[in-house]
């Protein structure tokens, strides 16, 4: 075998398998699943349990500190701190009567430090009731400034509340699109050349390219129908972006039916040629365009923020570009397997 | 390049005038698709009606679409080939499907008014979303007729290619005539039909540019 050749095979196929890998095996940060209770009013004394994720409070014990925080100079104290297990504890935040702020309906953060997992927080954790109007009273009770030394650097996922393990289909669910617009570009960019130049190579790799494109796709839906049966809460919610994409793999089904109806070699590569870059044409609207403009509960769709930013931290990023350029080496490779296959078929046949 | 045109939507329509066979098939489509519907539910509600009239006017306008490439013989498709430009051909073949398919569907509207009972409360909003509906079916309709051409199991294969191509027109114009029968309040609208419209012109433009190549078969 003529490694320098076959090299960038290789490389797709040890990313793919590093993707997998770091993609399965390494941890969620520690995160907080839940709290007791949701509300209160001020000058309660509220005992709740906190139930973490990955979290280490028998372990952390020594320094374990936990806070109600609004804003980002109000913290409250937990006290009287139970620990059940690594996961589970019990704690007192004493509200004070008096709050520093001008809504009468304050939304408290608890966040939760100790020296193994570092400082980590639920947002919304609770909703807490007073009479404003105290603004700028300054009664005890609650601190302006807390200083947290940030937790130990191991490699890990972050955690999201919704999301929890499944952070992990972004490494799957996202790049298998990638690779089916990148692959269906490779069969739009051969298609047009067939037209230019007649040469049967190119339809023969474009069809090919567009069948990898199309299994990538089903991949990526079915991916996607897992993530929505875990957050969304079925396989399939008559979410636009759902039905929009059935309707785009619906496009390039038909693209296949057209071909095999066709018998002429020379009028089937043009009409299907045609039809492919009609296909593509219609897909980015279909895809992209559509659902943003309607509701959806799809990031980046309905006025979602796209998943990125700060929901794809360095850690995630060390994964999830990689497994773009390493499923696209993939395709590429299947799609030109695929078309060698067929271009031996049709030798046997015609000799 | 507009008198082409127009000659060539006039050769269609006189063709069809003389035989005569192909609208009035179509016509009596409508009015037995309506019929039948009428006959299986009886009591059609507002929220029903919305969804059945544009099924009915679906299928009438791939049904009347579908032998606008084929009419011609392999010899007489020669002959204008070799005196036609392409693009001219296709936006002639594009302005008679609007023709056909904006008829039908006000046709279909009438009969299906007529015996159903009328539920669409703004007229003139109604009227004018048949049209763009039917820009919107005639733009996409033709251009897959010209790709079916060729094929044997030509129907069914429009079918399948046309109705994903279809189905965000379709969804968008429903959303657009349930406003107008006045089931929901749509403050969107505007924005719908800015979408269907872009829609539109993107398939016209990718019509008109990928027809050459079709042609020269």
């Amino acid at each position: 075998m003529n490694v320098k050749k076959h090299w960038w095979k290789i490389l797709g196929v040890a990313i793919v398998g590093y993707t997998l890998v770091a993609g399965l095996i390494v941890p969620l940060k520690p995160g907080i699943i839940s709290v007791s209770h949701k509300s209160a009013n001020a000058g309660d004394s509220l005992r709740i349990e906190v139930i973490g994720y990955n979290t280490h409070f028998e372990g952390g014990k020594e320094d374990l500190k936990l806070w109600l925080k609004g804003d980002t100079t109000f913290f409250i104290q937990g006290q009287d701190v139970m620990i059940a297990d690594e996961n589970t504890l019990e704690v007192t935040f004493v509200i004070p009567a008096l709050l520093p702020f001008d809504r009468s309906v304050v939304e408290l953060s608890l966040l939760i430090y100790n020296g193994i997992d570092g400082p980590f927080i639920l947002p919304s954790a609770i909703f807490i009731t007073h009479s404003p109007g105290s603004a700028g009273v300054q009664i005890g009770g609650w601190m302006k400034k807390i200083d947290l030394e940030i937790g130990s650097s191991r490699m890990a996922f972050p955690f999201r509340n919704i999301l929890k393990e499944t952070i992990r289909n972004t490494y799957f669910h996202v790049p298998l699109w990638f690779t089916m617009i990148f692959i269906l570009i490779g069969s739009v960019f051969n298609a047009l050349k067939y037209l230019r130049t007649g040469a049967i190579i190119y339809d023969e790799k474009s069809s090919a390219y567009a069948t990898v494109g199309l299994l990538f796709g089903i991949l990526g839906l079915l991916t996607g129908a897992v993530w929505a049966k875990n957050t969304w809460g079925a396989y399939w919610s008559f979410d636009i972006k759902q039905n929009m994409t059935a309707i785009a793999l619906l496009i390039y089904f038909a693209y296949f039916v057209l071909r095999g109806s066709l018998e002429e070699s020379t009028q089937k590569g043009k009409v299907s040629a045609v039809y492919n870059i009609f296909a593509f044409a219609t897909l980015i609207p279909l895809l992209y365009i559509i659902p943003r403009l309607t509701d959806s509960l799809h990031p980046g769709a309905g006025g979602n923020p796209a998943f990125g930013g700060e929901d794809l931290d360095n850690t995630m990023r060390m994964v999830f570009y990689p497994a773009i350029i390493g499923w696209t080496l993939l395709a590429y490779w299947m799609g030109n397997l695929l078309h060698r296959a067929q271009t031996l078929k049709n030798k046997i046949l015609f000799q | 390049m507009y008198r082409e045109i127009w000659a060539l939507i006039k050769k269609d329509l006189q063709l069809e005038w003389r035989s005569g066979q192909a609208w009035s098939s179509s016509i009596l489509y409508v009015f037995t698709t309506a019929f039948v519907v009428y006959l299986t539910f009886i009591n059609i509600p507002a929220n029903l009606w919305n969804p059945l009239f544009w099924i009915i006017i679906l299928f009438t306008a791939v049904n009347s679409v579908s032998g606008s490439f084929s009419s011609e013989s392999g010899s007489l498709r020669l002959y204008y080939y070799t005196l036609i430009d392409p693009i001219k051909l296709m936006v002639s073949k594009i302005i008679y499907n609007l023709l056909v398919v904006t008829i039908l569907s006000f046709l279909c509207f009438v009969g299906f008014a007529f015996i159903t009972g009328n539920p669409v409360r703004h007229l003139g909003n109604f009227l004018l979303i048949l049209l763009a509906a039917g820009v919107g079916l005639s733009i996409t309709l033709t251009f897959t007729a010209a790709i079916a051409a060729g094929v044997k199991r030509k129907t069914s294969l429009l079918t399948i290619l046309s109705f994903p191509l279809l189905i965000p027109t379709i969804l968008v114009v429903l959303k657009l005539s349930a406003d107008a029968i006045g089931l929901i309040n749509d403050s969107t609208s505007n924005q719908d039909l800015i979408t269907l419209f872009a829609l539109d012109i993107l398939l016209l433009g990718l019509g008109i540019l990928l027809f050459p190549f079709l042609w020269k078969d």
